[in-house]
């Protein structure tokens, strides 16, 4: 039933994951495995810390799980397999045991009630196992058949082509349920709801548009504790031949390598960056990020406005965390005293570690209501063309987003092209009306140019330890150019971006979204 | 009075649906058809909300809009015009360049009225209970008015009514309220500002009634209204009531929201005047069950002080709803885009109406509307106290003397307390107050209100702040 390099693949974790509690060092037997659907190949003993640790944080803290595999069509003998895996620690699959199909009769009609399923074998393995099962899987025929038509493509694909297809599998999987579990982690709610967000938009191609922006890049994102240190190096390839790809690697970070500050950050954050060659290490601590993920997926999509905003606190108050949340190298020049004095005597302020985390969302969410309503139906137009914004010169991407109360509800691919044909292209205002006479009243249009979202990746992420007050003004620059940047009809606070010379613009800002008093 | 529709209906429809579109065009399907109120070769004037430089729901539903629109032209009618006068003298032309709306009525088959561009849109003045008021020449020669109302709260009316949606067919300066105390009546006790409001109200309603009324409630905007604060919130009712008469719609209105005629000054005057049903048994109720559908929502504040602001103490007097309704929309607007401000700012006290209480502090008092300001003017929080600074040759002599500093007793001089802020009007101009406060704080203090303040200019306000300066300043008017 199962696709063999799967099949062996898992079959060597779990001989891995039971040889740890047998073992003296487990860190010395040096296995290599590979995650499961991917083709990262990963340290055994950093997997099962892995393990470890994420899944009772994301999936259940509950010990020994049951899969379930089950036919996609009404039939007699619906069940097809039913595997126990008995846990010691919660998440480490350690063994498993086959048990009869027949264990439990359930039939297509069974499955909207989880909880009925769960309790029924959940009573018989008590009693015929004397093992507490306390989490299901279950999983349909054809989810398992797509694994394994994901499987064959790992032995002879890119990175890129493997990581669309994973991302295909779980859009697929969520969208026609072919894969449940009970009770129901937080995490696969959260997912679940975010991707019906999306109507005929695939997450392999939310991805390809994205390695397609990103320049090449190498970096390292570290983080250490007690439990569990490692790197990921992520590292963007590209060729003037070859389509460009992405290689990911997961390293253990040996800790006796290095010593922790008493925030959990890497003390010798230069020694990380030459020890695995990379251009930049972000050193994060992993209990914030755990934590603030964690609280990510307990919320119900879409967000309630509050809780976008506490959110939103939050992930600034993570980015002036530096030194404390999380750490970088080479280190930004900001936040350098020195270089922050020189600026500010230009009347600029760009002290990231005074972000005002806790006022910027209340000022972004207060205009965004005002200007745009709390009902709202944004045309996202991204442009391509080098030269101008003409939607004429190529096929731009096209997205409505969909705004009920301040929260947005749904983003639709739009596919209409012959909306474009027969109405006057140069005009915003056609546009608008062809749009709104097909979806439902178009608020905004906002036309972006793709060398516009290469630029703010760059100076907010890429090239994050060179960010100044010249690169901010260089994209507050484009955004005011309409082959870049275009919103019709225009809210006032980019009427005021236009008008304004941006040099004041930014002193402006800045005295918004950083607190006043500094040194 | 202008009659203006052939129809004489007690109808009121409420229908319910899955989009506004549907719902409206149901509504007007259960009261006959659009042909019942619009004819062959008609001119319809639509008011809409067009209150601000706002998106949905501080102005109308376009898609709302829309199906009214397009029943109209499958009606016949000959021009659909659409307007209304935006709040505080913004220009319709400023709504139209953040909404851009010009083109896309047109594009539907209607015309964009600029009512403040007299030369477009010129007046009749209509003497209506020993008042003149400039009314649009182009609403009374229309054949036909419609209001398409989008209900939110209100923190006068508790939500807005059609009625109050006529009274923006004036200008902001002709909907102003002059003080005019009678006499022996006590102004601010009887609140008569609300009922020269409403008297008003009704007298612009009264020149020409709509044919066709519709509450727009599919979107309800609840907390605070009618336009986006941080505590507003819009809820899905999928309601909308419309008929003919616009005081039975307003009622049925009230009465989704479980809001009696008893509780509605507004209504129980229309009663008086008979400008239209009252009586709930007279009205022939269609579509949904009244009784079935009834909302609990949250309305706007009763009290200021339950407006609450960080750093920001409130001491109010007698008040009456011109300061009430002000000073709201002040407050709300302060929690809604001065976090940081507020926060730099420390504290500040806000003292309105009559005879406030004194300030908790000295510092930062804002000194709300003509009656705050008149009877505060002899105060002790006019003045502070402060040590009146040795002359420096003299110290000097002194110490040569040495005489003992601590053997003096310091010399306390009182001075006129500078940190006030005085908002002058009865009541104050919000747009005015704004710029007389950001002129009081400063850039540094109150980046927030300064960079809003930069949005507003954009679209004109500029003049206001000639005459003040940068401490205890004061709005003239
Ligand atoms: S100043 Fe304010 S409270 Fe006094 S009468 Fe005028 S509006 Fe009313």
């Amino acid at each position: 039933m199962y696709n063999e390099d799967f099949r062996k693949n898992w079959f060597n974790i779990l001989k891995f994951n039971s040889k740890v509690s047998i073992v003296e060092n487990p860190r010395k037997l040096d296995e290599k495995v590979r995650i499961p659907l991917t083709p990262i190949q990963i340290d055994a003993f950093l997997l099962y810390n892995l393990f470890a640790v994420l899944y009772p944080r994301f999936i259940s803290k509950q010990q020994n799980i049951l899969d379930i595999i089950v036919s996609d069509f009404d039939i007699d003998n619906f069940v097809f397999g039913v595997y126990l895996y008995k846990t010691n620690k919660p998440g480490v699959h350690e063994t498993v045991e086959i048990l009869p199909n027949d264990l439990v009769g359930i039939k297509q009609e069974n499955l909207g009630d989880m909880n009925e399923i769960f309790n029924k074998f959940q009573s018989s393995i008590l009693k015929d196992h004397n093992v507490k099962v306390n989490s299901i899987r279950i999983i349909k025929k054809r989810g398992l058949d797509l694994i394994n038509s994901h499987y064959g493509k790992i032995s002879n694909s890119t990175n890129y082509d493997i990581f669309r297809s994973f991302l295909d599998l779980m859009q697929i999987s969520i969208n026609s349920n072919l894969i449940a579990m009970y009770p129901e982690p937080y995490i696969l709610k959260f997912l679940r709801n975010n991707i019906n967000l999306l109507e005929d938009i695939k997450l392999s191609s939310i991805f390809a548009f994205i390695e397609d922006l990103i320049p090449s890049f190498n970096i390292l994102v570290a983080t250490a504790s007690n439990q569990l240190s490692f790197g990921v190096n992520l590292e963007k390839i590209e060729s003037k031949t070859l389509k460009s790809d992405i290689k990911v690697k997961i390293l253990p970070i040996e800790r006796e390598d290095y010593e922790l500050n008493s925030y959990g950050l890497l003390t010798d954050i230069k020694n990380a960056q030459q020890t695995f060659m990379v251009d930049n290490v972000f050193n994060i601590n992993l209990n914030g990020i755990l934590k603030f993920l964690s609280e990510l997926f307990e919320n119900e999509i879409p967000f309630d406005k509050e809780i976008l905003r506490l959110l939103f606190q939050k992930f600034l108050y993570g980015i002036r965390g530096y030194d404390l949340h999380w750490s970088m190298y080479p280190k930004p020049k900001t936040f350098s005293t020195l270089i922050r004095f020189l600026m500010k005597l230009l009347g600029i302020d760009l002290n990231l570690k005074k972000l005002s985390h806790w006022a910027i969302p209340d000022y972004i969410f207060g205009l965004f209501d005002t200007f745009v309503g709390l009902n709202a139906k944004i045309l996202l137009i991204i442009t391509t063309s080098k030269k101008n914004n003409d939607i004429n010169n190529q096929t731009p991407i096209t997205l409505l987003l969909e705004i009920e109360n301040g929260s947005l509800t749904k983003v639709k691919y739009i596919t209409e092209k012959e909306l474009f044909s027969g109405i006057d292209q140069e005009s915003l205002d056609s546009i608008r009306f062809a749009y709104s006479e097909r979806f439902g009243f178009i608020t905004n249009i906002l036309i972006i140019n793709k060398n516009l979202i290469k630029s703010i990746l760059n100076t907010f992420i890429f090239k994050f330890h060179k960010i100044s007050m010249f690169s901010i003004l260089k994209v507050l620059k484009m955004l005011r150019k309409p082959q870049f940047f275009q919103i019709y009809p225009e809210i006032p606070p980019y009427s005021l971006l236009k008008r304004k010379n941006s040099f004041f613009f930014l002193k402006d800002l800045l005295k918004i979204v950083i607190d006043k008093h500094n040194f | 009075m202008i009659k203006n529709s052939k129809v004489n209906s007690t109808d009121v429809a409420i229908t319910k649906n899955d989009s506004p579109t549907k719902t409206i065009n149901n509504g007007i399907e259960l009261l006959g058809g659009i042909s019942r109120f619009i004819g062959k070769e008609d001119k319809v004037f639509i008011k809409i909300n067009l209150r601000a430089p706002s998106g949905f729901p501080v102005n109308v539903s376009i898609d709302s809009l829309r199906a009214l629109i397009i029943l109209c032209k499958d009606a016949g009618a000959k021009k659909i015009y659409v307007g209304g006068f935006p709040n505080y003298g913004v220009k319709t032309s400023t709504l139209n360049d953040t909404l851009g709306l010009k083109y896309y009525l047109e594009k539907l088959g209607a015309e964009l009225i600029f009512l403040d561009d007299e030369e477009l849109a010129p007046f009749s003045n209509i003497d209506i209970n020993g008042k003149n008021i400039e009314y649009p020449t182009r609403v009374l020669e229309s054949d036909k008015l419609i209001i398409l109302n989008q209900v939110s709260v209100d923190p006068l009316f508790k939500c807005t009514l059609s009625l109050l949606n006529c009274y923006s067919l004036v200008s902001s300066k002709s909907q102003k309220i002059d003080k005019v105390i009678r006499s022996g009546k006590d102004y601010l006790l009887l609140d008569q500002f609300k009922q020269d409001l409403i008297s008003h109200i009704l007298d612009v309603f009264s020149i020409k009634k709509p044919c066709l009324v519709i509450n727009d409630m599919f979107y309800f905007l609840e907390g605070a209204g009618p336009f986006i604060y941080k505590d507003s919130n819009l809820i899905r009712t999928s309601l909308v009531v419309s008929g003919s008469d616009a005081v039975a719609v307003d009622l049925i209105t009230l009465n989704l929201l479980k809001i009696d005629l008893l509780s509605s000054e507004i209504l129980l005057e229309a009663r008086n005047r008979k400008l239209g049903i009252t009586n709930g048994s007279e009205i022939n109720l269609k579509g949904e069950s009244l009784d079935d559908n009834k909302l609990i929502v949250n309305f706007s504040v009763y009290k200021l002080n339950e407006i609450t602001i960080n750093n920001t103490y409130l001491q109010t007097g007698r008040i009456c709803s011109g300061c009430f309704k002000e000073a709201y929309y002040l407050l709300n607007f302060m929690k809604t885009h001065m976090t940081k401000d507020l926060k730099y700012i420390r504290t500040q006290s806000m003292l309105i109406g009559e005879n406030p209480p004194e300030p908790d502090t000295v510092e930062n008092i804002i000194v709300f509307g003509d009656c705050a300001l008149t009877t505060t003017k002899n105060r002790d929080f006019r003045y502070i106290q402060v040590l009146k600074k040795d002359n420096i040759i003299k110290t000097v002599g002194d110490k040569v003397k040495k005489e003992k500093s601590s053997q003096k007793k310091p010399i306390v001089k009182e001075k006129v307390n500078k940190s006030i802020i005085e908002l002058p009007g009865c009541p104050p101009d919000m747009l005015m107050s704004l710029n007389t406060i950001l002129k009081y704080y400063g850039k540094t203090q109150a980046p927030n209100l300064s960079f809003y303040n930069a949005l507003l200019n954009q679209f004109g306000y500029k003049e206001s702040g000639k005459l003040m300066k940068k401490k205890g300043v004061t709005n003239d008017v």
